[in-house]
């Protein structure tokens, strides 16, 4: 690896924890279960603050770079393109939520 | 430290206070002017003499770097303050990481001025200061409005090797306020793989921080101390199972380990 790239490498779906196919994200539960154990992977965030309410930044100290690491990882989870100005928006854990599913039903 | 900066009201006032309030608001007006003669006479002159934007944007970080110097020297000639760097020998270092906090106005005039061909992440809102935004863009300075822009410009010119300073604080700190740490420093770390060299400011009494005028003195000459802390390697990604973003907040933690250990004890590392 060139020292100086820049890379938003995302190591953990090779770990297989949390690499759930989308069939097993049917509902809106299943799908924050999931994104408890991906936050929780990637960020060390205590899967109990992990509440639809709870704003990223401010409650979980998911920060905008964070928020770019996260989308390559959900555009894995899916496996859909996931473009960054759909996560533009996204402030809660609810709104997380809420574009996953968006992105399975799609 | 604290219960100084609370006592400062009742000090009294030492050091030609009146003076100091009139040197103080001359030192922003010559500040201010020479950002304006700058950006419309200084820099158009650049691009007409130096077609080479490299070269263009060498020249123009010299001339900040020795503005910046000779503005200090005229606040210390002036009486408003003094000031002391320790340890300053790795920050000349080619592609030097760097990373302090941000109490006060001169934060970066001071680090610019020790710095050569330094490139300072700088609030994207400057960017639309017209008195700024001439020198900042010849000086190929790096707004922070999206971060991964940022990321790629910062490790562009680490690989360079220009130095890159930051204030992840984003913007000065209120004194009694805990500051509130970005870890983009810490994200260009680990995925440029360039060691970070911390850097605590301290200013005493407290001055131009945030939401205070420009004649509002301290009640004696300011003392800048500027301590260069020991560098915080840069954590191999190749080498660790975990994601980059824990190895983002590890290299995070070490930072903010010295700074912390700076503000509560002034010294620089546990064993001194």
């Amino acid at each position: 690896m060139n020292p100086h790239d820049i890379t938003i490498s995302n190591r953990t779906n090779s770990t297989g924890m949390t690499s759930m196919t989308s069939n097993h994200l049917n509902s809106k539960e299943e799908i924050l279960e999931t994104l408890r154990g991906i936050l929780e992977e990637m960020f060390e965030t205590d899967p109990a603050t992990v509440v639809p309410p709870a704003l990223l930044y401010d409650d979980l100290d998911i920060d905008s770079i964070d928020a770019v690491d996260l989308i390559v990882r959900l555009k894995d989870l899916t496996g859909r393109k996931v473009s960054p100005e759909e996560f533009k928006a996204v402030r809660t854990v609810g709104d997380v939520v809420a574009a996953i599913e968006k992105l399975l039903r799609n | 430290m604290r219960s100084e900066q609370h006592a400062q009201p009742t000090q009294k006032r030492e050091g030609y206070y009146y003076w100091r309030v009139l040197a103080s608001g001359f030192g922003f007006a010559i500040f201010g002017v020479a950002g304006l003669v700058a950006g419309l006479v200084g820099i158009p002159i650049l691009r007409l003499c130096i077609r080479d934007r490299v070269r263009q944007q060498a020249m123009a970080r010299h001339a900040v770097q020795r503005f910046f110097q000779w503005f200090i020297r005229m606040t210390v000639n002036l009486g408003i303050l003094t000031w002391s760097v320790e340890n300053p020998a790795p920050l000349t270092r080619r592609g030097a990481l760097i990373v302090a906090n941000h109490p006060s106005l001169l934060d970066v005039v001071f680090l610019v001025s020790l710095i050569p061909d330094a490139c300072c992440i700088v609030k994207q809102s400057l960017f639309s200061n017209p008195v700024m935004r001439g020198a900042l863009t010849a000086a190929g300075y790096i707004g922070n409005d999206d971060p991964m822009q940022m990321l790629e410009a910062a490790a562009s010119n680490l690989e360079q090797g220009s130095p890159v300073v930051m204030f992840p604080e984003g913007t000065r700190t209120e004194p009694d306020q805990a500051a509130q740490f970005g870890r983009g420093a810490a994200n260009l770390s680990v995925r440029a793989q360039c060691p970070i060299t911390p850097v605590f400011i301290r200013c005493e009494p407290t001055t131009l921080t945030r939401n205070e005028p420009w004649y509002q003195v301290p009640y004696k000459p300011m003392h800048y101390t500027i301590t260069v802390g020991p560098a915080c390697p840069a954590i191999d990604a190749a080498q660790s199972a975990s994601p980059v973003s824990i190895l983002v907040r590890r290299q995070h933690a070490r930072v903010m380990e010295f700074l912390n250990r700076m503000a509560a004890t002034g010294r620089p590392s546990p064993d001194r």
